[in-house]
This record gives structure tokens, sequence and C-alpha cells, in this order.
């Protein structure tokens, strides 16, 4: 192993340590909440996820290329994105804090998960190698982080719903007022990454192939995705879709971003496969 | 993490990029070292601005000029589509180094066109000739360079590469991930005279059937490596050769005929494509993005005006 890619390895496992400690530590704010751990969950996640940034920007250094080739740098990097989009949260609305008790398991799954995942790197085609590449692929991670962060809050506004009269743990979170408020701001954020997503893929196939659209699976489902998210802001917008309906609708909203980022990408024959399965 | 949502440093930021790119530099920048913490704060700047300036209720009078543009972006974008699934014209060919294309020669087209599902010629009186390759260590090409005829205008050399088509009387020339290796054969026939004919190979293509220029048999060649130029001819009816391994120079005895194999050429297929609905569509996205900059920039105000 050479010398930077040995530190670079030891700088990852010290983010997973992070990211493991803030996990502890908001679990137990669940249960012991006079004794301030949220804070320390707080400051852990804040330095994982700086540690985190400069582990990426000292990785695409190293390999001369972003965190978007390899499965397990797409889920390593994903996995920042959903711990940026849940510290937004939390700076804007302090009161989401308890939150992290699901999040940051879910950030230190997902970095598992692309640190288990094959790291073999591949030819990269000509057409692929672009400016727009990075463009694109950041749009759409983006894209996941806000929803997945959307979807969370609501998942959280529907558990909270069904529970009768108050509990320690509806103590501790903000008015399901806010909590609708702050899943529809990251809805519209991630409807407008997605709508930049899909621009910034449009021009770089017509550069490439000569054509803007293909409807190809995976452009196909992105545009449904698109739509997805289009209809739920309308819905709440103009026509004032309840909170319990927005919730419901958010979680149908990540099951497509799952089959529009994940599983059609890997799963169907594509144009977008050369680049997936590469 | 204000002072990174700053709409100050969006405006700076995408203005440094706009002048790298307006003096040709972008390319050499990307993906440089000043590039990518460039384009990361770039990403955090549009999250944070994003995130804490987008009102949750947007349909007031002060947003109507952005909720309008943002939705004739789109309306623009639809009707762009429509043209361009009415109007736009694609075909495709593939050409060999030391080839000459003539657009209005009949050796190709395939996809749409003019004549709807048949072959048709772009006849829009270009020419490519003079064709070189430049290679990745893939065997897929890098760089097609040629010297162009645009209407009986003789032009200098012009290169096409991945992501940068080459723009041909109306329309554009395209590099197409479709490449591979052209067999030349070559049948002398017992009256004297000769006849050519060529096999395209694909790398995902390692047998192939062709016919033998002049004689009614079909033989099959097989490519065990599309880098290497030798081949296996199996095939022949009356079991006169059931087996042959050839390298470029060497020749058979098919019955009366002799064959040559000839010689072994990379080849690219070239996509040309004529879009009227393209500007329309780009329109489309350059009103939407700016329907969607309204909302922050009222936003914006509003906080400057209280």
């Amino acid at each position: 192993m050479h010398f930077p890619a040995f530190y670079l390895e030891i700088s990852i496992w010290l983010v997973i340590l992070l990211y493991a400690a803030s996990s502890v530590f908001f679990v137990l704010q669940l249960n012991f909440r006079g004794w301030h751990f949220d804070r320390l969950a707080w400051y852990c996640a804040l330095l994982g996820l700086t540690m985190h940034a400069v582990v990426i920007i000292w990785r695409w250094l190293l390999v001369g290329h972003g965190p978007y080739r390899t499965i397990q740098e797409i889920l390593v990097c994903d996995s920042s994105f959903i711990v940026l989009a849940f510290l937004l949260a939390v700076w804007r609305t302090p009161k989401l804090r308890p939150l992290g008790a699901f999040v940051m398991p879910l950030a230190l799954i997902a970095m598992g998960g692309g640190l288990m995942a094959s790291h073999e790197d591949a030819f990269l085609s000509p057409s692929l190698r672009s400016p727009w590449l990075v463009v694109h692929v950041l749009f759409a991670k983006l894209t996941v982080g806000s929803i997945a962060a959307a979807t969370g809050l609501a998942a959280v506004f529907l558990l909270d719903g069904s529970r009768k009269g108050q509990s320690s743990f509806r103590n501790l979170l903000p008015e399901p007022e806010k909590i609708t408020e702050v899943s529809l701001r990251l809805l519209q954020t991630s409807f407008i990454f997605s709508s930049l997503m899909i621009i910034a893929g449009a021009i770089w196939a017509n550069d490439a192939w000569g054509r803007y659209w293909g409807w190809d699976a995976v452009e196909t489902w992105s545009l449904i995705t698109w739509g997805l998210y289009g209809l739920i802001l309308h819905l709440r917008l103009a026509w004032r879709l309840p909170d319990r309906g927005l919730a419901i609708l958010l979680i149908f909203a990540l099951i497509s971003s799952i089959i529009a980022f994940f599983l059609i990408p890997y799963g169907l024959e594509s144009i977008h496969s050369q680049y997936f399965r590469s | 993490m204000r002072q990174l949502g700053s709409l100050k440093l969006t405006a700076g930021l995408i203005t440094a990029f706009l002048l790298l790119f307006l003096l040709q530099w972008f390319w050499s920048a990307f993906p440089g070292w000043l590039y990518i913490p460039a384009v990361i704060l770039f990403y955090g700047n549009l999250a944070v601005c994003l995130f804490i300036r987008l009102p949750t209720m947007y349909y007031n009078t002060g947003t109507k000029a952005g909720y309008v543009l943002f939705h004739g972006g789109l309306a623009l974008v639809i009707a762009g589509a429509l043209v361009t699934a009415l109007f736009k014209w694609e075909g495709g060919f593939e050409i060999c180094p030391g080839q000459s294309f003539i657009d209005s020669a009949p050796s190709y087209l395939w996809g749409k066109g003019p004549q709807l599902g048949q072959i048709a010629y772009s006849n829009q009186g270009f020419a490519l000739e003079k064709v070189l390759l430049e290679h990745n260590p893939d065997g897929s090409i890098r760089k097609f360079a040629c010297v162009t005829t645009d209407n009986s205008v003789a032009q200098h050399e012009k290169v096409i590469e991945s992501n940068h088509p080459l723009p041909l009387g109306k329309g554009h020339v395209y590099l197409s991930n479709r490449h591979g290796r052209a067999l030349k054969f070559k049948s002398f026939l017992p009256e004297g005279n000769s006849l050519e004919g060529t096999v395209h190979f694909s790398p995902d293509e390692t047998v192939k059937s062709f016919k033998v220029p002049g004689l009614p048999y079909t033989l099959t060649a097989e490519f065990s490596d599309i880098l290497q130029n030798n081949i296996r001819i199996t095939g022949f009816p009356g079991h006169m050769l059931r087996k042959k391994h050839m390298t470029p120079g060497e020749t058979i005895i098919l019955g009366m005929v002799l064959l040559k194999y000839e010689e072994a050429l990379p080849w690219v297929g070239l996509t040309m494509v004529r879009d009227p609905g393209k500007p329309f569509v780009y329109a489309g996205f350059i009103v939407f993005c700016i329907g969607l900059a309204l909302f922050y920039i009222y936003k914006f105000a509003n906080r400057i005006q209280k």
C-alpha cells in the first residue's frame, strides 16, 4: 500500500468511528436527557463530516477522478450528503437533533456498505470523461441526500402521529408542523437539484451522443421521480395536501428515487450501464 | 454556515467559472487541484443557499414572475421536444483511416431522416477526407481527425472527440462509441479480375459470417482478439476448408478463386444529427433557471428591504 493511501484508509476509518460515536451519543440522548449527549453527538457528526469532505477531496486528488465511479465511492460519498442534509436541517431547526438517532446510523450503514462493496476501478469510456460528469453526478447526490432527509422526517412524523398521548420521545421533537415545514423545504431542495441534474445530463448527452433525451430506462425513471417531486409540491402548495398525506407521499418519493438512482442503473441494460457497471 | 449560503459567494464563484470558461482555461483546470475545492465549495454554497432561502410558500405576488418563468421554461422544453420529435434528422456511418466520406454517396444512413425508415442521404454537400484515428489503450477511438469540405469549400483539418462534435452543414457530426476492426478481403477470379469486400467487427463480436466477394460461398471469420490482426477462417462447402489461421497478406484457394486477406483496419462509427428543436429546449432550460433564480432574488431583496 502506498504511503498516502495508507493514511487515507486510516482517515476513512476515523470518519466511521466519529459517525459511530455520534450515533451512540444520539441514541443515549433519547434515554439520558440530562447528560447532554446530543451536544457530543453533534460535534462528532460535524467533525466526521469535515473529515469526510477532506477524505473525499484527498482521494479525488490521489486517484484523479471524483467519487462517482465505483459502488464503493458512490456509497461512501452519498453517506456524506445524508449527514450534510441532516446537519443543515438541525442547524436550521435545533429541535430536530434527536433525529440523529435515526439518520447517523443510516449514514454509518451506507459507509459500511460502501467499504464492503467492490472498489475495483475500471477504464472510463471517452464519452464519460467530461466536466458534466461532476455537475450531473453531484446534483444527483444532493438530490438523494435531500430526499432521504425529507423522508426520514416524514417517517418520524408518521411514527410520532401513531402514538397516543405524550411520550418521552414526543417531548424531544419539535412540533409536527415544524417537522412538516422542514421536510417540505428539503423536498423543494431535492426537486431543484433533480431539475438541475436532468438539465446537466441533457446538455452532456447532447454533446456526447447528439441527443438531449433518449427515453433510456435511467432517464425515464429520473423523469418519473422528478415528476413525483413536482406533483407532491403542487398537491401541498396548491391543493393544501394534509401533513399526513405529505409524509406518506414523501415515502413514495424516496422509493421512486431508490429505483431511479440505485435499482434501475444496476439492474437494467441501458446506455447508462457503461458508467454504472464500468 | 450563513457565510457559506451567501449569494455574493454564489455570484463570485459563477463569475469565476464563467471567466475560466471564456478564457479557455476551464478544460485544463478540470480536474485540477484548484477546481476540486472550488466546485465542492460551489455545491456546498448551493445546498445551504437553497435550504435557507427558499420560501416554503411561494405563491405570492412578489414571486409570480419567477413562477411564470419557471413553468414557461418547462413549456418551452416540451415545445422543443415536440419540434425534435417531428423534425430531427439522424444517421450514422462507419469509416476507416485513409477513407473518404461524401454525404451524397449512398454509403449510409440508418435511423430517422427525410425518408423515415429508409436509407437516406444527408445531401448537405460536405465530405470527410484523409481520415486519421487515435486510439485509447482498450482499442476505442479517442480522436478522429480529417480534412473537411463544406459546400465545396475546403476546410482545414478538423477534429472530432467524444463530447466535442464537429459542426458541419446544418448539423453536427459526433464520434459514437461504435468502433472495431474492418477486415479487407480480395477475391482473384479465374477471369483475371478481382473483387473487394470488407467485414466489420465490433469488440463484442468475435465471430462473423461473410460472403466471399464474387462467389456464392459464405465463410465465418473468428477474431480472437480485437487488438490482434490474426483471424481464423472456417466453413466452405465441400469441406475443402475447415479451419485456417490467417495473418494479413495471406491467401487461400477456394475452388477456382484465390482469396486474399489484405489487412485489418480500425473503423469508427460517426453519427450525424440535425435537431431544430434543440435551441428551444436549451432556451427552455435557461428560462427555467431564471425563473428559479427569481424566487431567491425576491427573497434576498425582501431581506435587504427589512
